[in-house]
């Protein structure tokens, strides 16, 4: 073995040479002197790079008994291809997500069956008030909108989430930096001190809600999140009276990036808020190793209404559970133009008035 | 004739008050010879008006040697050593080195600000360096009685204190208004923003059990450490200084 040991320098990433007989760490690129353990340490630590480990495992697997799928009637849009399924005595008569009359009525297909489910808890009358209230107080909103809106066609649904349950092992590095200031009567100094800071933690996460339908916007669904899990239930045929459910059509594992996004960027974030007293934090490194992990399928209650404004479609959509509502709306063009010349006029009139006591 | 011995004696009596100052104070001392005898007079009659109206003195200094003094020793010495009222402004033009200096003492330390002085220097170098020291001097004693009375209406001249020309009037006004369309944008922006409730989720903190990372390893290392420095400014020839009579002067000088 050589009793020269060749290192790489924190502050410049050149090559540091320690020779045993000096005892001594200096860079000879930028002149910075080290000492050995931190060298050494500082070394260890950015030679290992983990990497994430984002394996999901235990997905849900239970299909639908003989009994079950009596009871379940599968639709399909001819349109657009959406699938919807309803208990036998509920009967579609328009696919809900394009209005489309055309609808085939099979016997329900091969596939999982949930897991999970919340209830409605909210009803039409509920979801049209919440409609209205969303309407109020945005004086940018086309007044005629309103009023042509068929409000009766909102339509409840149970839309397929895949839950995801997990561990989630962070590690982080960083480089961080304090700066202290002083002065003397011919010099302003400013040290700063570099740091290599090492967060690892673990958190919980529990039923990381992804969509499982792919003719339903994800974005849309996760603008009404969250849920409150303390009201799910062990899923039964008869919740479904009434409504219709979305059959998922996008598997668990499709939409595991989704959840591993989700998750990361919490752990990520929780790991930067342990990183305190510092003037500057860089996260130079990130991985995250999830353990526990299971995969859970379930129905949960959403409201929807499709509604066409000038050739433009909109949609809205609004937790059955917990009231939240969701959706895009129109832009009168014209009340834009007048709101923002209008208060130019007035800002600049007061703002006029009020220099002409200083000038 | 007991009224003309009242007007003799009342003559008298002005006379003696009066004459000493004349004999004492100068109040354009033309040492460089730069100016013509009909000028000096008129200037000395300005300047005495000047006096009457603000309770301080304008004096006016050419001269062809500073005698190794810098402009502004020489100006301050001046003024200080020739019994002037404690309020007071002296204009020294140098011919030996082409320096106009000015030197302010008491109330006029506040009347003549840096923004001030720097307008009024402009003003008699532009005059001085066309060769028109008449009206370089002349300019000197209008602005500094316009300085004198806007200090004694508490409002020195300074930058913050008025747009003069047509032209900044309209870049005030310009502004104004761009700044009041910004904001009126950003209010209808707000609005607008209002409109739109579709929002992706980018964490999953909704679903953390316990709210909290629960750490398994922490350490913070300690690598190496910078020091910078950089040099105190020093302020250059702003504010007050004082001069070798003790007294305390404001002002400031060019080349022409």
């Amino acid at each position: 073995m050589s009793d020269l040991l060749i290192y790489k320098c924190p502050c410049c990433d050149g090559a540091i040479e320690f020779d045993s007989t000096s005892q001594k760490l200096k860079c000879p690129f930028c002149d910075t002197e080290f000492d050995v353990n931190t060298i050494e340490e500082y070394n260890n630590e950015i030679n290992s790079n983990n990497t994430d480990d984002l394996n999901w495992t235990n997905f849900s697997t239970d299909d639908w008994i003989d009994d079950d799928s009596d009871n379940i009637i599968e639709y399909s849009c001819n349109a657009c291809g959406g699938v919807i399924i309803a208990n036998s005595n509920t009967a579609a008569t328009s696919c809900p997500f394009c209005d489309n009359t055309v609808i085939i009525q099979n016997k329900l297909r091969h596939s999982l069956k949930p897991d999970f489910i919340i209830p409605f808890k909210l009803d039409k009358k509920a979801a049209k008030e919440s409609l209205l209230n969303h309407f109020k107080g945005k004086k940018l909103l086309p007044k005629v909108f309103k009023d042509e809106n068929h409000i009766d066609d909102i339509k409840g649904m149970y839309v397929p989430f895949w839950l995801f349950n997990c561990d989630s092992q962070g590690n982080a590095r960083y480089r961080a930096t304090r700066v202290r200031t002083w002065r003397d009567s011919n010099y302003i100094y400013t040290e700063t001190s570099y740091y290599l800071v090492k967060r690892s933690g673990k958190m919980n996460f529990e039923k990381v809600p992804v969509d499982g339908s792919s003719i339903i916007d994800d974005k849309l669904m996760e603008s009404i999140e969250p849920y409150n899990w303390n009201e799910i239930m062990d899923f039964n045929t008869a919740y479904l009276s009434g409504y219709f459910a979305d059959k998922y059509d996008v598997d668990s594992e499709a939409t595991s990036q989704r959840a591993n996004d989700r998750i990361k960027k919490s752990t990520s974030s929780a790991l930067d808020s342990t990183v305190i007293g510092y003037n500057s934090v860089i996260q130079q490194n990130l991985n995250i190793s999830l353990t526990n992990t299971s995969v859970k399928y379930a129905l949960l209650p959403v409201w929807f209404l499709n509604t066409t404004w000038n050739g433009q479609k909109f949609i809205f959509v609004m937790n059955g559970q917990t009231g939240k509502f969701a959706g895009n709306l129109p832009l009168d063009k014209k009340a834009y133009r007048n709101w923002l010349w209008g208060l130019t006029a007035i800002i600049g009139l007061i703002a006029t008035i009020i220099s002409m006591f200083f000038i | 004739m007991k009224n003309l011995f009242v007007i003799i004696l009342t003559v008298t009596i002005i006379l003696t008050f009066i004459t000493p100052v004349f004999a004492e104070h100068s109040y354009l001392i033309d040492n460089a010879d730069l100016l013509s005898d009909e000028f000096e007079y008129k200037i000395n009659k300005k300047i005495l008006d000047f006096k009457s109206r603000h309770n301080a003195d304008i004096v006016i200094v050419t001269t062809t040697t500073l005698d190794g003094k810098t402009p502004r020793k020489y100006a301050d010495d001046f003024y200080d050593y020739n019994g002037y009222a404690s309020s007071g402004v002296l204009l020294l033009i140098s011919i030996e080195d082409n320096d106009v200096y000015i030197s302010t003492s008491g109330n006029a330390i506040t009347a003549f600000t840096e923004y001030g002085l720097d307008a009024i220097l402009d003003e008699i170098v532009s005059w001085l360096s066309n060769g028109d020291i008449e009206n370089g001097v002349n300019s000197f004693i209008t602005i500094s009685e316009e300085y004198f009375t806007l200090a004694e209406n508490g409002n020195p001249y300074d930058r913050n204190s008025v747009p003069t020309s047509v032209s900044e009037y309209l870049i005030i006004f310009i502004i104004i208004w761009v700044i009041s369309f910004l904001i009126a944008l950003i209010i209808v922006s707000n609005m607008k923003s209002k409109l739109t409730s579709i929002h992706a989720q980018t964490n999953a903190n909704n679903y953390v059990q316990n709210k909290h990372i629960e750490l398994t390893d922490s350490s913070d290392i300690y690598l190496y450490r910078n020091i910078s420095r950089v040099r105190v400014q020093s302020n250059s020839g702003s504010s007050t200084h004082r001069s070798s009579s003790g007294r305390s002067h404001g002002g400031g000088g060019r080349k022409f």
